[in-house]
């Protein structure tokens, strides 16, 4: 037997099976990927038999995967708003969870009205974009109230308790004292507001010049009138320095001077003293507090909340 | 007729859009409020220790009652005995006999105050003061309040060291 030819008869098989091999894992892979990209979108293959397994149920979370940008991601999730509105809301969570969601115009826009005023969820969904948008409680709920979405300040509750009584408010709060009866936590939390501090910081390289001169002299002679002498110094003294510096403006916190009772179905260990905490809460109304020992004073008044939710804001505020 | 099969069909199907019945929780559900008592209520507890509390309790109010104007005021004289002991308690852990008998004197004439006329009782089921007695409240604690100062300056005053004389110049001191 030709040693060639038996070379090229054992070849051949299996340069067959690599080419199938290739082929399949083309087709693998486009099939799977054109799954992940839009799933509902795609027609179902035709003759495609009954016996076989039902679609797999839409996944919030490997949607969400597919998408860092959280511009793309709403938009994708807008796109289940015909198909499914329970898909399209459990997408645009997802995106909240997945990527750094600041969107809330977006989010408050008229596609997701319908959502947002009658999901369960939508109001926690809104104080967790606030946090991650930086916790500027204030400036946030301008646009919350600008569309009409019941979510208001402390600082209107307390000036019309009966109004907003068992309404939702956001607060930017630290927690201060804890006290517990039959379980249930009370915490006193201390409004913060956000501002900023403004301070000059160094860019690149400044350059910095000292010079120092001493000149002293001494003059002696004698003349026909008579002699005499002549003495003197001159120092002197230069100092340059060149630089460049430009503003910078640094996130601070201040108390707003409001105070309030929360709430907490059970104790919590991660709402800690100490930190800043974004709060939904619904408005309890107010309560009169012992501090005043002045008989005729009425004493000071206290808004009692039930927390909702928290979240920790972002260092980086979104305007 | 066939009009009236079509219509029922299209209205069948038009509401099952997905759009989900209002919860409690939504946005566009009434108001909710919880008007039940915090930690925070004022009790003798925060009678003993002082401390920032809330007048809020579990009461219903009811027409004047002589009886209930009486049980009110036995029910806060019934706390100033352990409260005033506590109140004049010094730091070896003794009551102060003298300031414990001037702290129940004035406990007792504060405790007058805190009949609320019989229009409610002082205290609910859990000992939370109401809201009707914080003039009550605040009497009896501005009496233990002005107890734990005695103790507190009297111990200052016993406890000063006796100070040495300096020695002056010229002296010598070993």
């Amino acid at each position: 037997m030709n040693p060639d030819i038996l070379i090229s008869s054992k070849h051949q098989p299996s340069r067959y099976a690599w080419a199938l091999i290739c082929a399949l894992a083309m087709t693998g892979c486009a099939t799977s990927r054109a799954t992940e990209v839009d799933v509902r979108d795609s027609p179902p293959p035709p003759g495609q038999a009954a016996t076989e397994l039902p679609p797999d149920p839409f996944n919030p979370q490997t949607f969400a995967s597919q998408y860092s940008n959280p511009t793309s991601c709403e938009w994708q999730a807008r796109r289940y708003l015909r198909t499914s509105r329970d898909d399209a809301w459990a997408a645009l969570k997802a995106c909240v969870e997945s990527t750094h969601f600041t969107l809330l115009q977006a989010l408050t826009s008229r596609t997701w009205t319908n959502e947002i005023r009658t999901r369960p969820e939508a109001a926690a969904l809104i104080a967790k974009v606030v946090a991650m948008r930086g916790g500027s409680v204030e400036g946030d709920l301008r646009l919350l109230n600008e569309q009409r979405l019941p979510i208001f300040s402390l600082s209107a509750a307390m000036a019309q308790p009966d109004t907003y009584k068992g309404r939702y408010v956001l607060v930017r709060a630290q927690v201060g004292d804890v006290r517990t009866e039959d379980e249930k936590p009370t915490v006193w939390l201390v409004e913060q507001e956000l501002g900023s501090v403004a301070s000059e910081q160094q860019v690149g390289v400044a350059v910095r010049k000292d010079s120092a001169s001493n000149f002293a002299g001494n003059l002696s002679g004698e003349t026909s009138l008579g002699g005499g002498n002549v003495g003197g110094s001159l120092s002197k003294s230069k100092s340059t320095r060149e630089g460049s510096t430009v503003l910078r403006y640094d996130n601070i916190s201040n108390d707003t001077g409001r105070e309030a009772l929360g709430r907490l179905p059970k104790a919590d260990p991660f709402l800690a003293p100490g930190r800043d905490f974004v709060i939904l809460a619904r408005f309890d109304g107010m309560r009169t507090t012992s501090g005043s020992l002045d008989e005729d004073d009425e004493g000071p008044r206290i808004p009692v909340l039930s927390i909702v939710s928290y979240y920790i804001p972002h260092p980086l505020v979104v305007y | 007729m066939l009009t009236v099969v079509f219509l029922s069909l299209l209205l069948g199907a038009a509401p099952n859009d997905g759009s989900p019945a209002s919860s409690p929780q939504s946005l566009e559900a009434p108001p909710v409020a919880d008007e039940s008592p915090t930690a925070w209520a004022c009790t003798a507890d925060t009678l003993r220790s002082g401390k920032t509390c809330v007048f809020e309790a579990e009461l219903t109010a009811s027409s004047p009652n002589k009886e209930q104007g009486a049980s009110n005021v036995r029910t806060i004289q019934e706390l100033g005995r352990p409260l005033c002991a506590e109140a004049a308690r010094t730091g070896e852990g003794k009551p102060d006999r003298n300031l414990a008998a001037t702290c129940e004197k004035k406990y007792a004439a504060a405790a007058e105050r805190c009949d609320l006329e019989g229009t409610v009782p002082v205290v609910d089921g859990k000992g939370r003061f109401a809201l009707a007695a914080r003039a009550c409240y605040r009497a009896i604690s501005g009496v233990l309040q002005e107890t734990q100062m005695s103790v507190t300056v009297g111990k200052a005053g016993t406890s000063t060291p006796k100070s040495e004389p300096r020695p002056s110049r010229g002296e010598a001191s070993l």
